[in-house]
């Protein structure tokens, strides 16, 4: 049975591409435009995996995955989240907040498909 | 009679005795003036110098001592020695009693030649001792007078040197109070103090003129002689109050110029008059402080006497307040150059991170070519090359507009302006931007209507503007536009959603943007419509619309 992966990206080409990227790698993906999708689809679709801007107008990442670590049901979802920041800082707070994994923008398509596989 | 020589004027009826006198008294070398009545003796006496009279006695109409009274009433010939002519039988020492002087003799016909030529040099010599001692003593007068005068301007200008000394302290002290000072207010407590420890003044006080609500608000910064008696007064002058009750400072404030007040507890004018008369407060001034023709502050100090106006203390105030000024405006240069530095840095940020998005998407397009594109259906590789197009545009816009801007910011926006149809313009870039299905779109612009601009500028407003209204609005665009007279109204209308609150007050800022779903703008649009509206001379503001959505104001030149 083929994997399920939420992706969470607000830029509707960025969303899209995501999804080509992993459909082509044989995953079965669902998508969400903003925060506020995302916490309703992921409780329909309970994916194997979680792709998440962490930037996003309304319901950003940061509350994405704060609300789903607080669920029981959810919190074991793995999630790797995106941003623009290149930090180490934002990295290491999306770790502190329970993310598995961190990808910079512009995001690699072997990066992605490596961080997925790891996790799924 | 230019002559040195002494005049002598002879009195008598009798033609023959004044010729018997002027014989007499011919050796002496006199210049001889004869009158043969009182009457015309008087007449003689109003255009000659005369320094010695001789007066017969008896004579029809005035006679001897008739005539002499009448001298002595003159205060030009209240002096002059007489020497009345008299019969012999007579006794005229009575007569003579009268007379406090002793430039009064006599001397009894027949007389004798030498006694009268005797009397006559002792009296002329007399005389001239007497016009020289008076000479001698108007000299003595005149020169200590001109000695007092002297004592007088020295005194005068030592005082003004003093003045001009204190002043020149006082626009040291201020002026190095100006460039040293690490803040304004140091400088200004300075000014406060030196101007009040200047002129005695026992109260000074800093207002800051705050344009944005029109009115003046203390600054906290006094000199106050005695902290205690003045409380009260203080106090209510920092609780702030109507502009019209500021006596001194409104006026100041409204006139750019120095405002005196002699006594303000008599000003109507002046809310606090009961507070400082209570403090036993009269005289008031007030200078504003100026920075390129505004009004940024105004100082007012205050006296316990009455204190006449003095115009002087533009001289004293001008100095200081263009040392004060040059100060505020290096702060106000200083802080602007740390805005735009924190502004561009902020900037280039923005744009870095703008430009992240279109190269994320054009990046993961190519990796999805070079990598999977056997896997890829028709329909996703079309997909991809519809992304490539749209982003790599966006890319383009995002960097022309970031050039426009750049472009702006350092002043380099060419315009060409030049009257430009209005109605053209707007219905050009409508043509080149139609609307999404189901839109309904107007215009109401007068045919012959002209502004002033750039054409080809004014279609990139009005595509931001319409270009904008279809992203974010709905339904509906009006574009209209009327005359006024002074100038020309635009407004872009368009039903939907208003720009949220918490946009409003930086919308024309860059990378202010609204949110949207399928097409989120670069943020730069407005900023780019405002700086093409602002070189045409114009101005644009935006204002929710009544029935719902947004509404864009143009204010453009006629031409």
């Amino acid at each position: 049975m083929k994997k399920c992966v939420l992706v969470v990206e607000d830029e509707p080409d960025l969303r899209r591409l995501f999804g080509i990227m992993l459909s082509g790698a044989g995953y079965d993906v669902v998508d969400a435009p903003s925060g506020e999708r995302a916490i309703e689809i992921v409780k329909e679709s309970l994916p194997d995996a979680m792709l998440l801007d962490l930037r996003m107008p309304g319901v950003d990442g940061w509350e994405v995955l704060a609300r789903l670590k607080k669920e029981e049901l959810l919190e074991s979802i793995p999630v790797i989240v995106i941003s623009a920041h290149t930090g180490g800082d934002t990295a290491a707070a999306a770790e502190r907040s329970g993310a598995s994994d961190y990808l910079a923008k512009p995001v690699d398509r072997e990066q992605l498909l490596s961080a997925i596989a790891r996790v799924v | 009679m230019n002559d040195d020589r002494a005049s002598v004027l002879l009195v008598d009826d009798r033609p023959n005795n004044l010729l018997a006198l002027d014989s007499i008294l011919q050796p002496l070398d006199l210049n001889i003036i004869k009158a043969a009545s009182g009457e015309e003796a008087l007449k003689i006496l109003l255009k000659h110098d005369i320094e010695v009279i001789l007066l017969d006695v008896q004579m029809p109409g005035l006679d001897g001592f008739q005539t002499a009274a009448e001298i002595k009433k003159r205060a030009k010939t209240r002096d002059i020695p007489i020497i009345f002519l008299t019969a012999i039988s007579r006794e005229p020492h009575q007569a003579l009693r009268g007379y406090s002087t002793g430039a009064v003799d006599y001397i009894s016909k027949p007389f004798d030649p030498w006694i009268l030529k005797a009397k006559v040099t002792l009296f002329i010599d007399l005389c001239r001792k007497n016009t020289l001692l008076k000479h001698q003593s108007d000299l003595l007068a005149s020169r200590l007078r001109k000695l007092e005068q002297e004592v007088t301007e020295r005194k005068l200008a030592e005082a003004a040197l003093r003045r001009k000394t204190a002043i020149v302290e006082l626009v040291k002290t201020v002026a190095v109070a100006a460039n040293e000072a690490s803040d304004i207010e140091g400088a200004m407590q300075t000014t406060v103090d030196a101007v009040c420890s200047y002129n005695g003044w026992p109260v000074g006080h800093v207002y800051l003129n705050d344009p944005s609500h029109g009115h003046l608000v203390s600054m906290g910064i006094w000199h106050l002689d005695d902290p205690e008696r003045y409380s009260s007064f203080k106090k209510l002058t920092e609780a702030g109050g109507k502009l019209e009750g500021l006596g001194p400072a409104g006026a100041a404030r409204a006139s750019g110029q120095l405002e005196w007040i002699t006594d303000v507890t008599q000003d109507p004018a002046f809310s606090r008059a009961q507070e400082a008369g209570a403090a036993g407060l009269r005289s008031g001034f007030a200078f504003p402080l100026l920075v390129e023709q505004e009004v940024v502050g105004v100082f007012e100090f205050f006296a316990q006497h009455h204190a006449a106006r003095d115009e002087s203390f533009q001289d004293v105030i001008a100095p200081l307040a263009t040392q004060l000024g040059h100060a505020v405006q290096r702060k106000r240069i200083e802080q602007e150059l740390r805005r735009l530095d924190v502004a561009k840095t902020e900037f280039i940020g923005n744009a870095a991170h703008e430009l992240r998005t279109p190269l994320s998407v054009l990046t993961g397009v190519t990796q999805i070519l070079v990598k999977q594109h056997r896997k890829l259906s028709v329909k996703e590789r079309d997909e991809m090359f519809a992304m490539m197009d749209r982003q790599s545009e966006r890319m383009r816009t995002l960097i022309n507009n970031l050039l426009d801007i750049t472009g702006m910011d350092f002043g380099r926006l060419k315009i060409d302006l030049r009257p430009v149809p209005l109605r053209e313009a707007v219905e050009s870039a409508l043509a080149a931007n139609p609307p999404p299905d189901g839109w309904d779109v107007g215009t109401d612009v007068p045919e012959d209507l002209k502004v002033i601009a750039d054409d080809a500028r004014l279609d990139q407003v009005f595509t931001n503007l319409i270009q904008n209204a279809f992203k974010y609005g709905s339904e509906k665009l009006r574009i209209e536009a009327r005359a006024t007279t002074k100038d020309v109204r635009v407004s872009v209308c368009n039903l939907g959603a208003p720009v949220p609150p918490e946009l409003v007050g930086g919308l024309f800022d860059p990378f202010t943007r609204g949110e949207h779903q399928a097409a989120r703008g670069s943020g730069l649009g407005l900023t780019i419509c405002k700086r093409i509206i602002e070189a045409f001379g114009g101005s644009i503001w935006y204002e929710p619309n009544e029935s719902g959505g947004s509404r864009f104001e143009i204010r453009l030149s006629k031409p």
